[in-house]
């Protein structure tokens, strides 16, 4: 006959009511952040210079921007004003392409921004 | 040309605004119920005729022949203007998506004022019915369609809000989309081209040599309603330096050529 294996019932130890356990703090998950994407469209590669054109991206699977016939509301004045608001340029102005002094193409000077947070559906 | 076509030439300031900004819209007067007419028969056409819209809807002449509309394309194109057989009726349905930013063909782009669209709008287009939207002074830009991919809201852009019977002339380089119809009407537009065939040898515009003899007002600027200040100064998206000065020599030789002196654009 075997040994009766006794088992013997965990038990928990009260709380110590005078120790405080550290509240855990909400961290946003890289994983749950998504890029949201902000072309400016600047008069000039200066930070600070008038913005001609805007176009939010926003990580949603409807999202679409498209030109409105109705005021529009500026975001921003310049893209300094989007970098103090937490945007971060991941693409500035390609200044190296062959300069022509009389033709002209496209409007402004394209800066690529981004922001990582958590975006509802 | 008769003196109700010559009754409805531009003047020099409306020529100057033309080569800065890029268009000039005008409502005739047209027969009472002709604007509805035009609009019901094209509700129930049932495939687009493409070139034959104006067989399919012949009272589509009485507004290119208006004396208004000839006044302007008498103006900026000679008395000896083409009406292109090139024309397409732009149906935007209801619930339709916006389109994006482009100029029209490839990038052949030329400097003289040769050609350009008629768009004629039968019933009121409200901000809701998909309206056309230009980009005054881009028609002297030469970018490719897809260069124009990552632009949405350009500054100073205009929606072609407009009453019945509207007919917007845009010069054929100018950047142009529309917006989403999100109403439950159709909005019907007929684009027509035109073109010019002989080079100006003196102004066909309503023309007053007085009126270029105005000194630069460097305190104007914008404002100005003289042909001098508003080809140097107007700046109708508030571009920088380097564009501007570009911007202004080009208005210069337009308006040069379009006095009667091709050379003044280099070929």
């Amino acid at each position: 006959m075997g040994k009766k294996k006794q088992e013997k019932k965990k038990t928990r130890e009260p709380r110590k009511p005078d120790v405080k356990r550290p509240r855990k703090k909400r961290v946003q998950k890289e994983e749950e952040r998504k890029q949201r994407l902000l072309y400016l469209h600047a008069a000039t590669p200066n930070v600070f210079s008038t913005i001609l054109g805007y176009t939010f991206i926003e990580p949603r699977p409807d999202a679409r921007p498209e030109i409105t016939a109705t005021e529009q509301d500026w975001p921003y004045e310049n893209v300094h004003e989007a970098i103090v608001d937490g945007w971060q340029v991941v693409q500035f102005p390609h200044l190296q392409a062959p300069f022509d002094d009389a033709d002209l193409d496209v409007v402004g000077y394209e800066f690529i921004l981004q922001k990582m947070e958590i975006v509802g559906r | 040309m008769t003196d109700l076509d010559r009754a409805h030439l531009l003047s020099d300031v409306e020529v100057a605004r033309f080569v800065v900004n890029g268009y000039h819209m005008i409502t005739p007067e047209l027969p009472e119920g002709l604007n509805e007419s035009i609009a019901t028969q094209l509700d129930v056409l049932e495939s687009n005729p493409g070139d034959a819209i104006t067989e399919a809807v012949p009272e589509l002449w009485q507004i290119l022949e208006h004396p208004a509309a000839r006044g302007v394309l008498v103006s900026l194109l000679g008395p000896d203007y083409e009406v292109q057989s090139h024309r397409h009726w732009h149906c935007k349905q209801a619930g339709s998506a916006f389109m994006q930013w482009h100029q029209d063909s490839v990038n052949n782009r030329d400097l003289r004022l040769n050609r350009f669209l008629g768009l004629y709008y039968p019933r009121d287009v409200t901000t809701d019915m998909g309206p056309t939207v230009i980009v005054p002074g881009t028609q002297y830009r030469n970018a490719p369609t897809d260069r124009m991919a990552t632009y949405t809201n350009i500054r100073g852009q205009v929606p072609l809000v407009v009453e019945a019977g509207t007919m917007a002339f845009t010069h054929y380089d100018l950047w142009h989309g529309a917006v989403a119809n999100r109403s439950d009407q159709k909005r019907h537009m007929i684009k027509f081209l035109f073109r010019r065939t002989e080079d100006n040898t003196e102004p066909t515009w309503n023309h007053d040599p007085a009126a270029v003899e105005e000194e630069r007002d460097w305190n104007l600027r914008g404002q100005a309603e003289d042909v001098t200040n508003i080809l140097g100064f107007t700046n109708p998206i508030m571009v920088a330096q380097s564009d501007h000065y570009k911007e202004s020599r080009i208005r210069r030789q337009v308006w040069q050529y379009l006095l009667g002196k091709p050379d003044a654009i280099p070929a």
